[in-house]
């Protein structure tokens, strides 16, 4: 009896061990296939969303809290540049770069957005997958596929337009995702211009469908891309494939001045225009938010503030503002030294050279701003500027440079985290902690002291992460009054405004002739910041250097001076006339208090990326080799 | 290994037989032990030999074992005669002998020892355990076997060896004592995260490398925490014939862990206690300040910048109190000032403590009844962390590194009936690990201490600190961090509160074992088996953060200043977490096993499983089945044949290919058993054995399911207005996939000369191919993400080498006796595929994986012969020479070939330089064992050869921060040093990233290193002492693990060769006395 249980017992062991296979069907996990996903509204939707997500969120998040191209130009130097090895900007300035690893697609961006090569097709194919179903997926309502589509075309026209602004090279165009089995040896590539020419395409394909609206008017909307987006990306691109370094010989200039025309126009008369009102005065009017004009506060008040959406919103010139806040810049991109951390981006003396004097003077001559042109310590003065004196030079400058730059004698009230000391007596006595107004000190030398150096918080400094490069901190998208115990993280990166817009009319205009609409629109970029019309008798080559210069101090570290000095360069250039010295104000405390000012070269170094090669980012290597070992062509930019 | 005791064994001073008889059977119980030759002898002699008559007399005594416990059933014969007896149950005999007689006494799996017999004493005989031990059992997948009748390649290693480690863990333990087998504690030492990596006969995958590992036959993850006094046997499964049973799992090998039972007889108890001594093996090396400042200007200068600290500062820290006036009222305050702000700080000795304790106790229990045998067991491992943390008392919270853990294990086997035996398993541990907070901060606690071991070698040894001083605007002791640090390491010490993890685990297992031979058949029995193991964790934390100050030093004034650079104060706020998982089996067999005639044996075994288990990680439980076989022939013992099938269905693969079967077949012959070998006395054993099978590996990483499509809706807002959900495109899937498929060929031969010594060789190739991996040659353009294109079973790499093992073991006489154990694996693997695309013609090498090890190491070469032996001397230098892609060469930059000719080095000059960083090609060990009288000793050597890593980034170069230096930049090159031809032992240093900090042949560094892994000194207390205290027996010892590295090729003088990450938590070294009782 006994032994019958055993064996009962036995033979249940044995079963359960060898149950049938079915044991290794899996539970439910939640995946679906890319089929169920367009039988379904919702998650045809959800799709759309997924194209989105590679939208990069540029400003202070490149890289750890670094403004990128900003400081890869000479517009900033980065005070990251010393013991921070892995930083892109370090990397850059070493010439630290090479196929296999660059510095602008190989270190990690926050949200993995910096491999942009690989990101931005996946997001391409992304966007074609969605465009070729849509048409026949399951959705609810005929105007939200209609607006979905739509928004899929300016996607995939946006990410194009960022890969060409970094390779600057002829691409393939996908219009249909290629297959995994596909035989890729017969994929080519198409010009810059004919990648431009698909761009626009897939803006007017956008721009053609009524439900894409014209502008986000509920948060509920926020980030999406609208018909301005696409006018926007459109009058970029076609601006960059007509200019030297891209056009391959041919003069698209007149037609780079009729497509940013009519979307100007398209914009104008769709609401767009530019911030011209101080919307706060309670804040940026401020008399201790040191901002002497009323202009001054309101280009200030622009860059600090996130945009309402509104049908009628108070600001009517950002067309896209992107995802991220730029998080409380005074800590990690602004004075450092407030709270001891990272100064980030020093904005350059040739920045500070380019505004001019608030009589509409020039400091330096355009054509030729430096005597010698490679070092930058010798400017060349515009001799028709009788305002601007070299010792006293932050006096009767554009109210831009007020808004966009802290300088020696600027003034900032907030907590500051540091008790002063007797020598700084331009502070001192000043408690740690305490809101108080202080002058920002950022002089190199003390002629009562030489041997104490520079000033102790906010001079310049070839080593401190908290203190200057240049003899200058940024202000733009800083809050007046940020500081210990006070946050506000509340700008936004735009990354498409009015301004650039009408910028890019302006040059397109004067390139391919159209003098008085040139002058007109840049007249306008300067009437709103308060500065007198640029004269009408230029010749276009002085005309083209007065507006290039009005780009530079419209658009001061926003990221586009990266790619303007490269787009305006010669294939065969290199960039050592503006990229390979950048200088700093070397500044003397004399006895008597009063200021020295003298130029330096940043750190004594030179900066190794302004080669021909750095014309354009590298393709990543093992990217070109599996191509040559596919097709046999080399699709490499020069130098790599 | 697994010693049985023969169930065979007559007291045959007990039959009453002829005494001739008595030797006949004596002989007999020789003869089928196969090696006990010299008796036989003793046999033969006896016939011729007329033996005078002498004074007899009547002599006792006792036969222990090497921990002293009796051995019943010994065999104890007057040598040269025919007299005899043997040992009873508690190990004693006593015989009539001749004045000058000598004894032989000889049992199963020990030596046989002569003893002449000298004086009227009771004798008391240790035998040495015999490495030849034939009749031994070894443990082989779902069975045992007699060591005899093994042909496949099975190494083992025996509890005793390897609880002579001062290791709290057994994977460790293993370092240097199985041939081919890989124990490197690559990750470090951090207590409860101390494990080694395993590699059985180096990698022949890019996959999944671990072996398979098994606790009582169940798959389970406790071999880091098992208590190793509760291990009897580890066996290594390493060709197809041993792993083929494991079909779709067994290709990376299989470790066996089998844990105690009880013997019948008397409850034996056992306690052992242990402390330690834990320090680091490698330190960084004390860089004072001004050897930091003069480095550092070094660099700058170098860097083509301007000092930065002037001789006037310098001598600030060299002489702080210089100018003060001892007479000044205020002296004293001006004295702990400036040696506050010009201090010598060694911040890593400030954190880190060099001596930590750690605590091993242990008892156990074990006998046996007709009814029930039984072992029980509990330890306790106290590990203390070496991290200088304040007092809790002063906290309020425990934030230093410890580890305590308590195990217990209860195996128990009833005899239920004379054919059935039910076993029951249970064991459990429960561990508590303490250490600073990792919050949100750290994504793991290794990162934690990572970090924290980073801020340590970070910190300027001219900083102020750690903490703040009163008098200056601050209270004292308030956190101070740095403006070229994030944090400092004291802060994330202390001041960011505790992590305590509660780790629990329960391992159970009932077995119920039936001999089915009078029922059915003769030698077949049933076997059926469920397990049952639960794991949970959980863990408390308390985070705060306090405000953090830096200091301000004005050089001219010599004023010191704080202020605030961090004004976050939280108080202590406490989380809570906790997961558990589970895991059952089971097993059901039948086995069977008969000898037909006397001529063939004939086994077989049959064997459904099925395992299910959670993982923590996983949200969908894990489901195996399979079913697996064997049977064996062998032939009078000479010739021997196995066959092995496993049959396994693994969920990772779609249902078509779901199932697959793995054969594997071998062929022994003992030529030492022929008849013309029988009689050898010299070339005392000679086997020969071979295996040919197929086995697969399903480890795939973490992901699973891999034939699907990975795409999944998943929470996140990107755009506004699109419903806050994204659907995101993972891997794609490949019905198609499969498993790794192993092909592995094994040619063994073991030689015994005499009885001492017994020499292991064997030789293996694996063909692995069907290998998954990642497509390569696809373009990244066409939107796929290179990590989610669909996984190919097109991977090929081959792998072959070969193992040598060495036993020796003597008895020299009564009081002195010698061991010697060596094995040495050697393994070279190749990628014959990996879908690599070819480079351009340009490259000097245009495969860096496909015909290459896995992993192997590429750099640029060094021109060694260049002027300056491989450092630029002059500008000239540099200018002529080819120019470097990647950044422009200073002097004193290390000088590259241009191995293509093309006036440019990049990438395209990369050659492979050392070898593969991840697995070693050589692994070594050797073990020297003796005893003399009441001492003994044993010591413990292991080494890995064939090993590189490319070391770079912190905790390595100088370029860290603002400089962080450690010894092997203290000879960097100067020009002043190359001129006086002084030793050179780094670049000129920079503050930057700079040609020099390239993969070359200085950064990637040779791994090889030989090891005194433990040593161990034991001495036994004479028995009259215990006598008097009542203790069987008591043994005291002391020894160490890790002490020192007799060969070391790595030029970091910092880091440990084993160790993988420079900021890793380092690896230990132990120096421990401790002592053993039984009673």
């Amino acid at each position: 009896m006994k032994h019958i249980r055993y064996i009962l017992y036995t033979c249940i062991l044995f079963l359960a061990g060898s149950a049938c296979s079915d044991e290794l069907n899996q539970a439910p996990s939640g995946k679906i296939s890319l089929e169920e996903v367009f039988e379904d509204n919702e998650r045809t939707m959800y799709y759309l969303n997924t194209c989105y997500s590679k939208i990069p969120n540029k400003g202070v998040r490149y890289f750890y809290r670094s403004f990128g191209p900003v400081c890869w130009s000479d517009d900033a130097w980065d005070a990251d540049d010393m013991d921070v090895n892995w930083a892109a900007s370090a990397l850059l300035y070493n010439g630290n770069a090479s196929a296999s690893s660059h510095p602008v697609w190989a270190v990690e961006g926050e949200n993995l957005q910096m491999s942009y090569w690989e990101n931005y097709f996946a997001m391409i194919r992304s966007c074609g997958i969605f465009l070729m179903n849509i048409d026949n997926a399951k959705v609810n309502n005929e105007r939200d596929r209609r607006r979905w589509k739509a928004e899929a075309h300016i996607l995939r026209a946006y990410y194009y337009s960022e890969l060409l602004k970094w390779f600057g090279c002829d691409l393939p165009i996908i219009r249909e995702p290629l297959s995994l089995n596909q035989d890729y040896s017969s994929v080519r590539r198409s010009s810059y211009y004919e990648v431009v020419q698909f761009i626009i395409e897939d803006c007017n394909a956008a721009l053609a469908i009524d439900e894409l609206p014209w502008r986000i008017t509920t948060s509920a909307d926020a980030l999406r891309v609208t018909k301005a987006v696409a006018e926007a990306i459109k009058a970029r691109m076609i601006l960059y494939a007509a200019s030297p370094l891209y056009n391959n010989g041919q003069n698209y200039w007149e037609e780079a001045y009729s497509i940013i025309k009519t979307s100007l126009s398209n914009l104008r008369s769709n609401g767009y225009e530019l911030y011209n009102k101080v919307n706060t005065p309670a804040t940026f009017s401020d008399p201790e938010a040191f901002l002497p004009n009323t202009y001054a506060q309101l280009f200030n008040e622009y860059f600090f503030s996130s945009a309402a959406y509104s049908a009628t919103p108070v600001d009517k010139e950002t067309i896209y503002q992107l995802a991220s806040s730029q998080g409380n810049l005074i800590f990690l991109d602004g004075i450092g030294a407030i709270h001891g951390n990272k100064s980030g981006t020093c904005p350059s003396q040739e920045l500070v050279d380019a505004f001019e004097t608030i009589d509409g003077q020039t400091i330096l001559q355009l054509s030729k701003p430096y005597l010698d042109e490679e070092t930058h310590l010798q400017p060349n003065y515009n001799p028709e500027n009788t305002l601007y004196d070299p010792q006293n030079p932050y006096e009767n400058r554009d109210p831009r440079f007020y808004a966009s730059i802290y300088y020696n004698g600027s003034k900032r009230r907030c907590g500051w985290s540091f008790d002063e000391m007797p020598n700084n007596y331009e502070n001192y006595p000043g408690l740690s902690g305490v809101v108080r107004v202080r002058i920002i000190a950022t002089w190199a030398v003390d002629e009562n002291d030489p041997s104490a150096g520079s000033e102790s918080r906010t001079g310049l400094s070839a080593t401190a992460r908290s203190k200057t490069r240049t003899g200058y901190y940024q202000r733009k998208f800083s809050h007046p009054f940020t500081g210990i115990g006070q946050s506000a993280t509340n700008a936004r990166y735009k990354d498409f405004r009015l301004g650039e817009v009408i910028l890019n009319f302006a040059e397109a205009a004067a390139e391919a002739g159209h003098i008085a609409e040139a002058l007109q629109a840049v007249n306008e970029i300067r009437s709103r910041a308060g500065m007198p019309d640029i004269p009408s008798e230029l010749s276009k080559e002085q005309l083209i250097l007065r507006i290039r210069n009005e780009r530079r101090v419209e658009l001061a570290l926003e990221g586009h001076r990266y790619f303007d000095v490269r787009r305006w360069s010669a294939p065969d250039g290199n960039l050592a006339k503006t990229d390979r010295w950048v200088t700093a104000a070397y500044i003397t405390r004399r006895k008597d208090g009063t200021y020295h000012y003298d130029r330096a070269q940043v750190n004594g170094n030179e900066r190794k990326c302004y080669t021909n090669k750095y014309l354009k980012v590298a393709i990543p290597l093992k990217e070109i080799n599996n191509i040559i070992e596919i097709s046999g062509e080399n699709w490499q930019n020069p130098g790599w | 290994m697994k010693k049985s005791r023969p169930k065979q064994a007559i007291p045959l001073s007990n039959c009453k037989l002829p005494r001739i008889v008595k030797l006949v059977l004596i002989c007999l119980l020789f003869e089928t032990n196969l090696m006990w030759v010299e008796p036989i002898y003793a046999l033969q002699e006896l016939s011729d030999q007329e033996k005078p008559l002498q004074r007899k007399k009547t002599i006792q005594g006792i036969v222990i074992d090497e921990n002293d416990l009796p051995i019943p059933g010994a065999y104890v014969i007057i040598k040269g005669s025919t007299t005899g007896t043997s040992t009873d149950i508690n190990g004693k005999f006593s015989l009539e002998v001749e004045e000058d007689a000598v004894l032989q006494i000889s049992y199963i799996g020990f030596v046989t020892q002569s003893i002449p017999v000298e004086s009227n004493q009771d004798l008391k005989i240790k035998l040495i355990e015999d490495f030849q031990n034939l009749e031994e059992v070894v443990v082989v997948g779902y069975g045992e076997q007699k060591r005899v009748s093994v042909i496949g390649a099975i190494s083992t290693v025996s509890s005793k060896d390897l609880r002579k480690t001062t290791s709290t863990r057994l994977d460790n333990a293993l370092s240097g004592h199985i041939a081919g087998l890989t124990s490197m504690q690559s990750g470090g030492g951090q207590p409860g995260d101390d494990g080694a990596t395993l590699f059985l006969r180096g990698a022949a995958t890019i996959n999944g490398q671990s072996p398979l590992i098994l606790i009582d036959g169940v798959e389970r993850d406790n071999i880091h925490t098992i208590d190793i006094n509760e291990v009897e046997s580890l066996s290594v499964l390493k060709d197809a014939s041993a792993t083929a049973v494991y079909g779709v799992r067994g290709a990376n090998g299989v470790i066996l862990i089998t844990t105690r039972k009880g013997t019948k007889g008397k409850p034996k108890l056992s306690i052992s206690m242990d402390e330690s001594w834990t320090s680091f093996t490698k330190n960084p090396e004390r860089i004072h300040s001004w050897e930091f400042m003069e480095m550092r200007n070094q660099a700058k200068v170098n860097s083509g910048q301007e000092i930065e600290f002037p001789e006037s500062v310098i001598n600030k820290y060299l002489n702080p109190l210089a100018g003060l006036d001892p007479s000044s009222p205020n002296y004293e305050t001006e004295k702990k000032k400036r040696l506050y702000m010009y201090p010598d700080n060694d911040y890593y000795r400030m954190q880190i403590a060099e001596y930590t304790p750690q605590t091993r106790l242990n008892a156990n229990i074990s006998g046996g009844t007709d009814l029930l045998d039984y072992f029980l067991n509990a330890g306790y491992i106290n590990q203390g962390g070496n991290l200088n943390t304040e007092s809790p008392d002063y906290l309020g919270y425990d934030p230093s590194s410890w580890m305590q853990r308590i195990s217990m294990r209860s195996n128990l086997d009833f005899y239920l009936s004379k054919s059935f035996k039910a076993s029951l398993n249970i064991a459990s541990y429960a561990e508590r690990v303490n250490m600073p907070a990792k919050g949100g901060m750290y994504s793991s606690t290794t990162h934690m201490m990572s970090d924290l071991i980073y801020q340590a070698l970070m910190t300027k040894p001219i900083s102020p600190g750690p903490t703040t001083i009163s008098e200056f605007g601050v209270e004292d002791g308030l956190l101070l961090s740095y403006l070229y640090l994030d944090r400092s390491a004291f802060e994330v010490m202390n001041r960011r509160g505790f992590h305590r993890q509660d780790n629990k685990n329960l391992n159970t297992q009932l077995t119920l074992d039936w001999d089915l031979s009078k029922l059915i058949t003769p030698g077949l029995s049933a076997k059926g088996m469920v397990a049952y193991d639960t794991y949970s964790w959980s863990l408390l934390e308390g985070l705060k953060r306090e405000a953090i100050h830096i200091s301000n030093i004005i050089y001219a004034t010599d004023e010191l200043m704080y202020e605030l650079k961090d004004p976050t104060w939280t108080p202590l706020s406490l989380s809570r977490g906790h997961s558990s998982r589970y895991r059952v089996n089971f097993q059901g067999s039948l086995n069977y096993n008969r000898m037909f005639g006397d001529k063939h044996r004939v086994t077989g075994m049959a064997i459904a499983h099925r395992d299910y288990w959670e993982s923590t990680s996983a949200d969908i439980p894990y489901n195996v089945i399979g079913l697996s076989a064997r049977a064996t022939y062998a032939y009078q013992d000479r010739y021997l044949a196995e066959a092995n099938i496993g049959y396994n269905g693994s969920e990772q693969f779609a249902p078509r290919k779901r199932f697959g079967f793995f054969p594997a077949f071998s062929l022994g012959y003992i030529i030492s058993n022929e008849s013309f070998l029988k009689d050898n006395t010299t070339l005392t054993w000679l086997k020969l054995r071979g295996s040919w099978g197929k086995v697969g590996n399903d480890k795939m990483g973490s992901a699973r399911f891999l034939y699907q499509d990975n795409i999944t809706i998943g929470g996140r807002t990107d755009a506004g207005g699109l419903g806050n959900q994204t659907i995101n495109e993972g891997l794609l899937g490949n019905l198609d996939i499969t498993w790794e498929l192993a092909k592995k060929l094994n040619v063994g031969l073991e030689v015994g000369l005499f009885n001492d010594l017994k020499i292991t060789f064997d030789y293996f190739t694996e063909n692995r191919d069907q290998i998954l991996i990642t497509r390569q040659r696809v373009p990244q353009y066409q939107g796929v993400l290179l990590s989610n294109i669909p996984k190919a079973n097109i991977g090929i790499v081959h792998n072959r080498g070969y193992e040598i093992e060495l036993f020796y073991n003597k008895g020299i006489n009564r009081d002195l006796s010698i061991s010697l154990k060596g094995n040495l694996g050697f393994n070279k693997n190749k990628i014959i595929n990996s879908d690599e695309p070819l480079r351009t013609e340009d490259y000097v090498y245009r495969y860096r994986q496909q015909g290459f090890s896995i992993n192997q190491c590429w750099g640029y070469k060094i021109d060694w012969n260049s002027k300056g032996n491989g450092y630029f001397i002059s500008q000239d230098e540099i200018e002529n020479h080819a120019s470097y892609d990647f950044s422009t060469p200073r002097i004193g930059d290390f000088v590259y070939l241009d191995q293509n000719k093309d006036g440019v080095i990049n990438e395209k000059d990369m050659v492979p330089i050392g070898y593969s960083s991840s697995v070693p090609g050589i692994v070594y060990g050797f073990t020297i064992g003796g005893e003399y009288k009441k001492f003994d000793m044993n010591i413990l050597f292991s080494g890995l050869g064939r090993y590189s890593m490319y070391y770079m980034g912190d905790g390595v170069i100088e370029t860290s921060r603002e400089g962080a230096y450690f010894g092997w930049h203290k000879n960097a090159w100067t020009k002043e040093r190359w001129e006086n031809g002084e030793e050179i032992t780094y670049p000129a240093l920079s503050v930057g990233k700079n040609a020099s900090h390239n993969p070359n042949d200085f950064f990637i560094q040779n791994r090889s290193f030989l090891r005194l892994k433990n040593m161990e000194i034991g001495y036994t207390l004479p028995d009259n002492l215990l006598k008097f205290m009542g203790i069987g027996k008591m043994r005291i010892y002391m020894g160490g693990m890790n002490l020192f590295l007799l060969s070391n090729k790595l030029k970091i003088t910092h880091l440990d060769p084993e160790q993988n990450n420079p900021l890793g938590y380092p690896i230990n070294r132990n120096i421990n006395i401790g002592c053993n009782i039984n009673f």
